[in-house]
């Protein structure tokens, strides 16, 4: 801070000025875009309120007020739904932000170039499989008569299991599956951000004698918690959306399992199979968005307490 | 710096360009253009036949005809789109991929009543259960393309292996006639399930009105009574003869967990399978399957108001001119030289007629839109070659043949109940199917009813009787 | 002896990552298997890490029409190419004003953005802005123009040109560079890293687009990739719905469908696959801070 106000000091109040007008130019044109294709269409989340008629348009049908959040707070299937989107995204942040932490720092310390390049390439490639495709691996694996991890349990001595009649298992195999697809490209992330770790620190640190783990724990670990909290304070605005393919697909959408892999969005694909109205799906949709609003307007201002640099706004 | 401007100079460039140069069509056409949404690709030599069909309909109801075929994969989100959004559209397809009464309810159609009195061809063209089935609450919105109007719920057999078995169709009556049939296949042929039960689709579902109880409530076609679905007697027993059959190993056991059962249909490994039927619909199922089958019917032909609505043309809710596209659905029933020039394009340039007079494609005629029922009244179509003479006259004769009944054309409207309904059938979503007979249903049947029960059926009960009622007053 | 130490974890790591990699490329290497599989088989014995006989029935039916995926290949890859260079342009430079600790203002702006993505308008109303007001209807801006600043990597590029130590640019700042000045010849620079993922990620998701011309196109030679190929699967029932025409039906009921399903998996992944290496090329340490300052 203190360089800086020297820096503006020399030269006055039209330089500052200059350079403050060169950075809200290059603003200008970003915030033009997100003005125009985010903010305009925004006048549209009135459907939620209103009892939408195509010939009427967006403005001209009838308010009905929360008619629309009725058909998900009458239903007693709908605290379930909550319960397990809130839990199983919780649990694919906090897992999948370990798991790919974890591959990137290992990766960051494989020496061979040719190797890192070879295991990174094949890890993002779940990235462009459907879940529709990943659906029918899982079942080609579970699959109680033929799957292959049935046929493994069994060669060993161990007796076969049901796994699509027993809800309890699905917390796991959803986390693995959700995992296993997404490890590869989160881990990018991380190790672009360990690309930019002070090679000085990581020398000094070896001079010192430091081992491999305090290494990974005391340098490298430290300058990458700003990214690691804003990554997840955007994660949690987007916890009451749980990805739906996962969801539906992977379970085979079969209703023995509900109890564990029932979430939102499968809840309310549900309900508008037989309705099919746009006010009722577009009021799941703003609750979803306030929901995640509020959890991440709370997780910012504690954040921000912690750790300036890694809130939000 | 220069670079930055340059690149966001162009970026604005490119924006502004865009918005300026499609907002300038000119309108100084006298004579209105009809447009008409149409699923399917669009066809490549479209408009030499847009011309064609103009020299037809100017003359006749001084109006131009601009076809806009969206992609069938697109369709049905985009319909939803355009009439969301108030597209200006004269006409378009309304069937199982824009359902007419979702279009009807959301306010995507426009009333045409009053303009069907001013044709009277096309009213005197069509038979009462075509223009009955495009009413809604008394008000019509939409003209349904005459086909193949009835259907007959049957079951259809492999014929290799009813002749083995030395099966009489004429000896069953109804499914469990098939008992010793299946029995002997369980023993002689293991390598098929003997019966294929369940959604998954498949040419001709077994769904029909009475069957789709996913709002808990049916209505008696005779006496227009409406009960609680799930109180009837043969709901139950047929869920319960499913159960049956699945502890007897009619069908395969590990029904629940299959999500697509097409592959196994294509590779012959479901004995028996429930269908509708309908003329020609053995041979369909010998060209898709490659195996001769028989039919068995369980029932008479009925007309039912659901399936023709899968097939229609729509009048746009938005409409500038609704008098001129009604008159071009009269012309699309009634003028058969417009519907099989858009139906199949120009004699001598797309096909030629063989010496009986059917329809033979040229090579690369760049005009082969297929799936003739899309345009207006089939029964208008040349015949292509290799269709039977005499299948539309069949066909016609097999209609009027079937019967309608006292509700016909009555369709719910949940507007009044909507979070009952949308509660009641995830209550029933949430049970294991009642067609697969893969859980005990004995187990859950007065459970799931009591919960049917508490989502406010009997709400949505008293609404579907005063519909009916009213309908019953008003016809 | 010290040697030796530094040689075991070396192994280790690379035994741990093959096992991770095979767990990964094995059910891959199934999809690759099912989609060169004969369809028969795989009905008749389901699916086979090693197929039991060599099929190319499912890539003939993807390329039946050669020119029309190809063109979809082009199309796709133009407005891949396009967002990928305009978007991580536009934002670095939000990024790059929203990482500056003394501007007005920064903490709006930073709302601005984020309440985007959590709130939108929903279909409907961008529907009728694409359509009826931009009129970017069957272009191929309507790729490229809706989804060019996205929050999320916004944000990650504002962490990371944060964390570039002020000292760095103060030399510049004296001299009097202007602002565009060093966004451009010291900041980017030093960012290969976080600019090649974010680059990576936008290709990625355009690349996977196909609801896009779903909604927006109309014309066939500017379909995307993905949704030529799902519509290639739509075809077929299209087609089976033609009953007029036996002989047609018979030609189809050939027409694999699982192993086609698998194969556009493979005509997917298989280009992006040949091109990462290029985007991990600017994974390379000695680019980054340390260097620059040392």
């Amino acid at each position: 801070m203190k360089t800086q106000i020297s820096t503006t000091g020399v030269s006055g109040k039209g330089r500052n000025r200059r350079r403050m007008f060169e950075l809200y130019s290059l603003a200008s044109i970003p915030l033009l875009l997100v003005f125009v294709f985010a903010y305009i269409p925004m006048f549209g989340i009135i459907i939620a309120f209103k009892n939408y008629k195509f010939n009427k348009g967006i403005f001209g049908s009838e308010w009905c007020g929360f008619d629309n959040f009725k058909f998900l707070f009458v239903s007693d299937d709908f605290p379930i739904a909550v319960r397990n989107t809130l839990m199983m995204n919780s649990i694919f942040i906090v897992v999948g932000i370990l798991a790919a932490l974890t591959v990137a720092v290992l990766l960051f310390n494989i020496k061979s170039r040719n190797a890192t390049k070879v295991y990174q390439t094949i890890l993002i490639t779940p990235n462009f499989l459907s879940w529709v495709i990943v659906a029918y691996m899982v079942y080609a694996l579970l699959q109680p008569s033929y799957g292959i991890l049935n046929g493994i349990l069994q060669s060993v001595g161990l007796a076969g299991v049901d796994w699509y009649s027993e809800p309890g298992y699905w917390p796991v195999i959803l986390t693995i599956t959700n995992i296993w697809k997404h490890v590869g490209m989160d881990s990018v992330v991380y190790y672009a951000a360990l690309m930019g770790v002070d090679e000085s620190l990581l020398e000094a640190a070896e001079i010192d004698g430091a081992s491999r783990f305090r290494k990974v724990y005391h340098v490298m670990i430290p300058t990458i918690v700003p990214l690691i909290i804003m990554l997840t304070i955007l994660k949690i605005g987007g916890i009451f959306n749980a990805d739906f393919g996962l969801f539906y697909q992977i379970p085979r959408n079969l209703p023995v399992l509900y109890e564990t892999t029932d979430v939102v969005s499968t809840f309310v694909f549900r309900a508008m199979r037989e309705i099919g109205d746009m006010g009722m799906s577009s009021a799941s949709g703003l609750l979803q968005s306030v929901v995640g609003f509020v959890l991440v307007i709370i997780t910012n201002y504690a954040s921000k307490k912690i750790n300036e640099e890694g809130s939000l706004f | 710096m220069k670079k930055i401007t340059k690149i966001a100079a162009l970026a604005l460039a490119a924006v502004m360009s865009i918005g300026l140069s499609s907002c300038s069509k000119g309108n100084s056409d006298e004579i209105p253009t009809l447009k008409w949404y149409m699923f399917g690709e669009t066809p490549q030599d479209l408009a030499s036949v847009m011309e064609a069909a103009n020299e037809i309909l100017v003359p006749k109801i001084g109006a131009k005809l601009n076809m806009v075929y969206i992609d069938d994969a697109a369709y049905s989100e985009r319909m939803k789109m355009n009439m969301a959004s108030g597209d200006d559209y004269d006409l378009c397809f309304i069937g199982y991929n824009n359902p007419y009464v979702n279009a009807v309810t959301n306010g995507g159609l426009y009333p045409i009543s009053e303009y069907l009195e001013d044709c009277p061809a096309l009213t005197e063209s069509l038979p009462d259960f075509i223009l009955e089935c495009g009413k809604y609450q008394g008000e019509t919105y939409a003209v349904a393309n005459y086909q193949i109007a009835a259907t007959v719920p049957a079951i259809y057999i492999y014929k290799d292996l009813a002749d083995e078995y030395g099966l009489k169709a004429d000896e069953v009556k109804e499914l469990r006639d098939l008992e010793p049939f299946y029995d002997w296949l369980k023993e002689k042929h293991p390598e098929v399930y003997p019966f294929r039960t369940g959604g998954g689709g498949g040419i001709g579902d077994t769904e029909t009105e009475d069957v789709s109880i996913s709002n808990g409530v049916v209505w008696d076609h005779e006496t227009g009574k409406v009960e609680f679905a799930f109180d009837r007697d043969n709901t139950q027993a047929e869920a319960l003869l499913m159960r049956e059959w699945y502890e007897k190993g009619y069908i395969r056991q590990d029904i629940s967990l299959v999500t697509d059962q097409t592959s196994d249909e294509k590779a012959g490994k479901y004995a028996s399978w429930r269908a509708i039927w309908k003329p020609g619909a053995e041979a369909e199922y010998e060209a898709v399957r490659g195996r001769p089958v028989i039919c068995i019917k369980l029932g008479t032909g009925k007309i039912q108001a659901k399936s023709l609505r899968d097939t229609m043309i729509g009048v746009g809710a938005n409409t500038k001119h609704p008098e001129l596209a009604v008159k071009f659905i009269e012309q699309m029933n009634t003028n058969k030289d417009l519907y099989n020039l858009i139906a199949f394009g120009i004699e001598g340039k797309h096909y030629d007629l063989n010496e009986e007079g059917k329809v033979v494609y040229r090579e690369n005629s760049g005009y082969e839109p297929g799936n003739t029922w899309r345009f207006g009244n089939q029964f208008n179509a040349l015949l292509l070659e290799g269709q039977e003479d005499g299948i539309w006259e069949e066909t016609i004769a097999f209609n009027e043949s079937s019967e309608t009944d006292a509700l016909f054309g009555f369709t719910f409207s949940n507007e009044k109940v909507k979070t009952e309904v949308s509660q009641i059938s995830q209550v029933i979503q949430k049970h294991p199917s009642l067609k697969t007979g893969a859980e005990p249903v004995e187990a859950y049947w007065d459970s799931m009813i009591q919960e049917i029960k508490n989502a406010g059926v009997d709400k949505v009960i008293a609404e579907a009787q005063a519909q009916v009622d009213e309908f019953l007053a008003t016809k | 002896m010290k040697k030796k130490q530094k040689y075991i974890p070396q192994i280790i790591l690379n035994i741990l990552f093959i096992v991770l990699s095979s767990l990964i490329i094995l059910p891959f290497l199934l999809v690759v298997a099912v989609s060169l599989s004969n369809e028969r088989d795989i009905l008749e014995y389901g699916y086979k890490l090693i197929p039991m006989n060599i099929d190319f029935a499912a890539y003939k039916y993807v390329f039946d029409n050669p020119t029309t995926i190809l063109n979809a290949y082009k199309v796709t890859a133009i407005f891949s190419i396009v967002s990928m260079v305009l978007s991580v342009l536009f934002m670095a430079m939000i990024a790059f004003v929203l990482s500056k600790r003394d501007l007005k203002g920064k903490s709006q702006m930073s709302f601005f953005l984020y309440f985007t993505m959590l709130f939108n308008g929903g279909l409907v109303p961008t529907y009728i802005l694409i359509t009826q007001y931009l009129h970017l209807g069957d272009n191929i801006w309507v790729y490229i123009l809706p989804g060019l600043i996205s929050p999320w990597y916004v944000f990650m590029m504002r962490t990371f040109f944060t964390g570039i130590p002020y000292e760095i640019t103060e030399a510049a700042v004296i001299d009097g560079s202007s602002e565009y000045r060093i966004f451009l010849t010291i900041i980017l620079p030093l960012s290969k890293p976080v600019l090649a993922t974010v680059a990576l990620f936008t290709f990625l998701a355009k690349w996977n687009d196909w609801n896009t011309s779903m909604l927006y196109i109309n014309n066939s030679k500017l379909f995307s990739l993905q949704y030529m190929l799902q519509r290639i699967l739509k075809n077929i029932e299209l087609l089976q719905m033609d009953t007029s025409n036996l002989n047609l039906l018979k030609a189809l009921s050939e027409i694999p469908s699982e192993t086609v399903r698998m194969a556009m998996a493979v005509v997917v992944a298989g280009p992006v696959l040949v091109v990462f290496p290029f985007f991990q090329k600017y994974f390379v340490k000695g680019l980054t801070v340390g260097s620059v300052k040392g």
